[in-house]
């Protein structure tokens, strides 16, 4: 089944609003998270949708803040919601040759790969985004993004992409636009696994060790080296 | 749909099945079951109908009684349960309601089909490990709730077994929109008879609202399609094996779920120990080591 961009893009925010907005009641931190089933959504949206599916994410996600926790610290949310649609997109087109589906053992584990990666990715975005834009470190953002993320990404987003990617449904997914980067430079492996260790590495220092950006200074230089390594993945 | 990805679906289901309690937790206790039967089911059709409108000019007159029979099946099923609840304790309401995993291997024994003997030891395994994990007592076993309770196990099995015949010969799509509605009417029907105020008897809140929404999203819509849809590659004693883990994904969300959610239950050895036995007895059932003929196995 073939779906236009316009569609694409209406049923995701859609889809985001509805699910978005009907959780702002499971409030984990006040104002600013909550129990997140709708972050299944960007990871699927995005491998199917590509660009179009991160825009709605992204615009979905202000449109739900609306609904309970609007802020400056919205814009934040746009961009991570946004990067959480567009990196398993670039990431599924980086290190396979097949439409997304999850039909082999295979895929399967390349989505949970890109699954925790994202994850990481977008614990980090928010924590340190908070913490760089509005002076705020907060600990708990990092490790209930993380875990509403990881969660709900594979344990709703997995099953949704089996049922948009079946026989019946057969949803045709938006064909690949070439990486900028790393298209042209042979060394996909090593900047994507650089890129993983450096993000296992910040969630160690802050869920496991408990460490603040204010104290260990290390950790804004890893940040820095880790927005290098998403542009790479992402542009 | 590979098998792997037709299990995951399964576990979907068994996974949103089991986080339904901290949201039906959090209806008010006066909220009629009827009504949220009304709503859910209302709301889910509403959905699936316009996701699937373009579908919808498919519906047969078939795809509307074989819809309307399940629905039947789950309201009777729903009102037997409810009834059983009121009369035996909890535990042992939870344990004979899960008893569909061994009343629908011995319904397929009417049909010809034969179980595994992976199929019936673990079976007996995911039984033994429910009764540990609700603590089942023997004590006041032949009762009425009793009779009640297995009466709705039976119906759920009826519906299990209906529900793998119908979505191989229909689209499992429509069949669920169109029970989805039924559901909602007969829902409505029992409802206008318990309170004829209905929706304006109603206290309606940010919370109430929020959580018949997730519940119609996730437990209705979502659960349905996908179980109907995983029906059409699955024999039912599958989905039953893998509808039986849903104690142990309860205990993990327990668990895990923070405590003003209905969550931050303590583990006890009793659920420790009942969910390990439902994990290896799912295991057991769930393949076919024990098979000789393994192709003999397969076709179940």
């Amino acid at each position: 089944m073939r779906i236009n961009r316009k569609e694409q893009f209406f049923i995701t925010f859609a889809a985001f609003v509805a699910l978005g907005a009907s959780f702002k009641v499971m409030v984990l931190i006040e104002g600013l998270t909550e129990v997140r089933p709708v972050n299944a959504i960007p990871p699927v949206s995005g491998l199917i949708c590509g660009f179009v599916g991160a825009f709605a994410c992204g615009l979905g996600n202000l449109a739900a803040d609306m609904f309970g926790s609007f802020s400056a610290g919205s814009a934040l949310g746009v961009v991570a919601n946004f990067l959480a649609a567009l990196l398993p997109y670039r990431l599924w087109h980086l290190f396979s040759n097949e439409p997304p589906n999850l039909h082999c053992k295979k895929n399967i584990s390349l989505f949970i790969a890109i699954c925790a990666v994202n994850a990481l990715t977008t614990a980090w975005v928010l924590s340190f985004g908070f913490y760089l834009f509005f002076d705020s470190w907060i600990e708990e953002i990092y490790t209930y993004v993380f875990f509403n993320n990881l969660g709900f990404s594979i344990g709703l987003g997995m099953p949704l992409l089996i049922l948009l990617t079946s026989d019946s449904a057969s949803i045709e997914c938006t064909k690949p636009i070439p990486n900028i980067i790393l298209g042209k430079i042979k060394a996909k492996i090593p900047i994507c696994a650089a890129y993983a260790l450096i993000m296992i590495i910040i969630f160690i220092s802050v869920s496991v060790l408990h460490l603040r950006p204010q104290e260990a200074v290390w950790l804004n230089i890893l940040s820095a080296l880790s927005l290098a390594g998403l542009l790479i993945q992402t542009v | 749909m590979t098998k792997t990805e037709n299990n995951i679906l399964l576990f979907s289901v068994t996974l949103c099945w089991s986080a339904s309690y901290i949201f039906i937790k959090s209806l008010p206790p006066d909220f009629s079951p009827y009504a949220y039967l009304t709503m859910t089911a209302g709301i889910a059709a509403v959905i699936l109908s316009i996701v699937f409108w373009r579908q919808l000019k498919q519906i047969k007159s078939s795809t509307v009684w074989r819809s309307f029979i399940l629905s039947i099946f789950l309201t009777i099923d729903m009102l037997l349960e409810k009834k059983g609840i009121e009369l035996i304790p909890a535990s042992n309401a939870s344990f004979l309601s899960a008893l569909t995993i061994m009343i629908v291997p011995l319904i397929m024994l009417l049909f010809s089909v034969k179980p595994s003997r992976n199929n019936i030891i673990g079976a007996c395994i995911i039984v033994f490990g429910l009764g540990f994990s609700t603590r089942f007592s023997p004590s006041g076993f032949l009762s009425l709730g009793t009779f009640y309770m297995l009466s709705a196990s039976f119906f759920y099995s009826l519906y299990i077994i209906a529900a793998d015949r119908f979505t191989k010969e229909e689209n499992p799509l429509l069949i669920c929109v169109v029970q989805m509605i039924f559901a909602a009417l007969l829902g409505y029907i029992i409802w206008s008879i318990e309170e004829p105020r209905t929706f304006f008897s109603v206290n309606y809140t940010h919370e109430l609202l929020s959580s018949v929404f997730i519940l119609a999203f996730f437990m209705k819509a979502y659960a349905y399609i996908v179980l109907m849809f995983s029906q059409r590659y699955a024999d039912p004693i599958r989905v039953t094996i893998i509808a039986s883990t849903e104690p142990v994904i309860a205990l993990l969300l327990a668990v895990t779920v923070p405590a003003v959610y209905s969550g931050g239950e303590r583990l006890t050895a009793f659920s420790l120990c009942g969910s390990l036995f439902i994990a290896v007895g799912a295991v057991i059932a769930g393949t076919n080591f024990l098979e000789k003929n393994k192709e003999t196995a397969n076709a179940y």
